[in-house]
């Protein structure tokens, strides 16, 4: 038996496009008098939330998924109360907090200790509240030694480790967590992140986690929602959401049929016409997550001559065309045969994928007895990645800061340390 | 009173809610929160300054001198037989008290888009903790008043506070009302049209030479009665000089017009208020 902690019935949220100005006034005088306007459907509606219901059990770990305009932020909005829904309702059992910022109303001019007060009541929490977690807040955040210090004299690191501690210490039954919110150095990061999971595992408290983050929200949650649209299109056990993300970020790659670009160069005589990405198993996937095992399939068209001594290359771009890695079969001594007409597949599978969260370009090369055979110039397609789980340990790192993750041996030399 | 369980909400979200509907209980919930913005508000004001907490009282004390020079000196506008800075010093502490709670609650919606984006709150604790700190301002402004007064007593100053000043926490309330539900109206309008922020310097510029601040209402010229009649602050000020010097009138009637029509001046700016905290967070 659960017991119901968020109802949300019918929620929709809209917004009305275009510049809200005199025009607005001269509506406004006119719907004040009862003109009927509201009559007439208003084309410069825009819904990012609609007909979204669903329930959350007091307990559950819930985390919300769905790409950039999917309604997530508006959920979050009118669930922390900053925003009020257009229709629809939600009912809530226990006290809510929402960490949608760190640091919220801290003033620069005031020491560590006042913005410890300031930010902890403007969250909700009562003084005595406060006082009684305060140790642990400066303990949490590491700037003891300068809590009587005006926070415009802290370096951002500091500031952000303070902001965090406060939101991480708030005490409600039901919490709301962005998280964005893991903030800081490396390893006040992961101790963000470790707070996040003692908070949400913590007994009988209701979290609902938002992120892009498909390794984060496997590890923090037991359930999930999936927007898309602004419509809820799933709610159920995280491993069916998370699945269900992957799969439907397909839209990235480019489905241009390659086998009529024009944009190439090269004799033509093994062409590549086809490109898109799998995982191990089988399935054709439009997301890859870093750390992954990733297939690159490629089919390539052979000409009227059967073609010995195929060389395949493939390299990735980041948004500035910077060249980010190139792998030549050759390099790896590996040719390819092809009987004339044929059309051959060719798989590489990438394992540990390298590359962190962004949008790469896919380019590739083809080379027949080391002469150039085909070169898209605009490159086979384009890679959507979101962070996954690289090291095998669900830290993230730094991963906005780099594209590329590596993986190192870590040893202490016994012999050189005396 | 449904007792069961599962209805047993503690919070509800729904699209509307009357702009009649005032959540007091939940304002009580957060006094804390009141008190820790009123420092906010007055502690970074002399942080870093060489004279502190003087500047509280060093800014009434320039505006008096500059008065001082300017109407009293140049314009020679009489002071009912007072020196110009006892004359002038009361009006000018309750105009600072109005001003500065007036201003800050005006801004509330558009000094505060941040604030109020990430988190929530009764958006109605920014106006209150604003006229809290305005007020603190007022009493230490008042502190140096009557430092100044029991100054010009002993010098010889003939002047007669009275009995009156029994009145003045009335006088102060009525202050509050008027700066708040003017500010709060503003500040309700400024979400949507922005224009009203760039007359409002402008606009309490204009209240204060409208109201007996640096003259008596005995100099008023006939055709400009109506001014001080229609303005509501009028007989406030006329009352609060007149409770600390004994000089002016006080207008039993007319300060019992201008109690009512504050009342509801600060109804109408809760109405107001109420129902641009629900939409502010789309429209500014």
């Amino acid at each position: 038996m659960s017991e119901v902690a968020i109802k949300v019935e019918n929620l929709g949220k809209s917004y009305r496009l275009g510049s809200i100005g005199s025009k607005s006034l001269v509506d406004d005088f006119l719907n004040l008098f009862g003109s009927k306007q509201k009559d007439k459907p208003d084309e410069n509606l825009i819904w990012a939330l609609s007909e979204v219901g669903f329930e959350i059990n007091k307990g559950d770990a819930v985390g919300i998924v769905g790409k950039n305009g999917a309604g997530k932020s508006t959920l979050l909005k009118i669930l922390s109360r900053t925003t009020a829904p257009t229709t629809g309702s939600i009912k809530i059992k226990g006290k809510i907090a929402s960490l949608l910022e760190v640091g919220t109303g801290f003033h620069p001019e005031l020491s560590g200790r006042e913005n410890i007060f300031l930010n902890g009541a403007i969250m909700g929490m009562s003084k005595s509240e406060i006082k009684r977690n305060f140790d642990a807040i400066v303990e949490f955040s590491g700037v003891s030694k300068f809590i009587d210090t005006p926070v415009k004299r802290y370096s951002s690191g500091m500031y952000v480790r303070l902001a965090f501690a406060v939101a991480a210490h708030l005490e409600s039954e039901i919490m709301i967590i962005d998280e964005v919110l893991a903030v800081g150095d490396i390893d006040f990061q992961k101790k963000c992140i470790g707070k996040m999971k003692e908070v949400s595992s913590s007994e009988g408290r209701t979290v609902l986690f938002v992120s892009h983050n498909m390794a984060s929200v496997k590890a923090l949650c037991n359930r999930g929602l999936f927007l898309e649209g602004g419509k809820l299109r799933l709610s159920g056990s995280i491993e069916e959401i998370t699945e269900a993300y992957t799969v439907a970020n397909k839209g990235l790659v480019e489905t241009t049929a390659l086998a009529f670009r024009e944009d190439r160069t090269g004799s033509g005589k093994v062409k590549l016409v086809d490109f898109y990405v799998e995982d191990v198993v089988g399935n054709q996937i439009e997301t890859i997550l870093t750390g992954e095992d990733i297939v690159f399939c490629f089919s390539l068209q052979n000409g009227p001559e059967k073609s010995r001594n195929i060389d395949f290359g493939l390299n990735f771009f980041d948004p500035d065309d910077g060249n980010m890695g190139v792998l030549y079969s050759s390099y790896q001594n590996v040719f390819f045969e092809a009987e004339p007409n044929e059309l051959l597949y060719i798989k590489v599978v990438v394992p540990n994928f390298p590359f962190t969260i962004g949008t790469y370009k896919v380019g590739t090369r083809i080379l027949v007895n080391s002469e150039e055979s085909d070169w898209l110039l605009g490159g086979a397609g384009f890679i959507q990645v979101e962070n996954g789980d690289f090291y095998g340990t669900g830290n993230i790192g730094f991963s906005h800061t780099h594209m590329t993750n590596f993986l190192g041996r870590w040893h202490i030399n016994q012999e050189q340390k005396k | 009173m449904n007792l069961d369980p599962k209805e047993n909400w503690s919070l509800t979200i729904f699209p509307k809610s009357s702009p009649f509907h005032f959540k007091f209980k939940e304002f009580w919930q957060y006094r804390d929160l009141i008190i820790l913005f009123v420092k906010r508000e007055l502690v970074p004001t002399y942080k870093q300054t060489v004279l502190g907490p003087l500047w509280f009282i060093m800014q009434p004390l320039l505006t008096t001198l500059v008065y001082s020079i300017i109407f009293g000196a140049i314009a020679r506008i009489p002071t009912d037989g007072l020196p110009q800075l006892l004359f002038y010093l009361p009006g000018i502490i309750l105009w600072n008290f109005f001003n500065s709670a007036f201003m800050k609650s005006s801004g509330t919606f558009l000094a505060n888009v941040h604030i109020f984006g990430k988190v929530y709150f009764p958006r109605l604790i920014l106006p209150i903790s604003g006229l809290l700190s305005s007020f603190v301002n007022f009493l230490i402004q008042l502190v140096l008043l009557i430092i100044i007064m029991v100054g010009y007593y002993i010098s010889g100053t003939k002047f007669s506070p009275g009995i009156h000043l029994l009145l003045c926490p009335v006088l102060l309330l009525m202050v509050s009302f008027y700066s708040l539900g003017l500010g709060m109206i503003v500040s309700a309008f400024t979400t949507k049209y922005k224009d009203l922020s760039h007359f409002l310097a402008f606009g309490s510029q204009l209240l204060m030479y409208a109201t007996p601040i640096i003259y008596p209402t005995s100099i008023v010229p006939a055709q400009f009665k109506w001014v001080s009649f229609f303005n509501p602050l009028s007989p406030i000020f006329e009352a609060f000089r007149y409770s600390f010097l004994g000089v002016g009138e006080l207008l039993a009637t007319r300060l019992l017009v201008s109690f009512l029509v504050g009342l509801a001046i600060f109804y109408i700016g809760l109405v107001f208020f109420n129902e641009a905290e629900r939409t502010s967070i789309d429209t500014v």
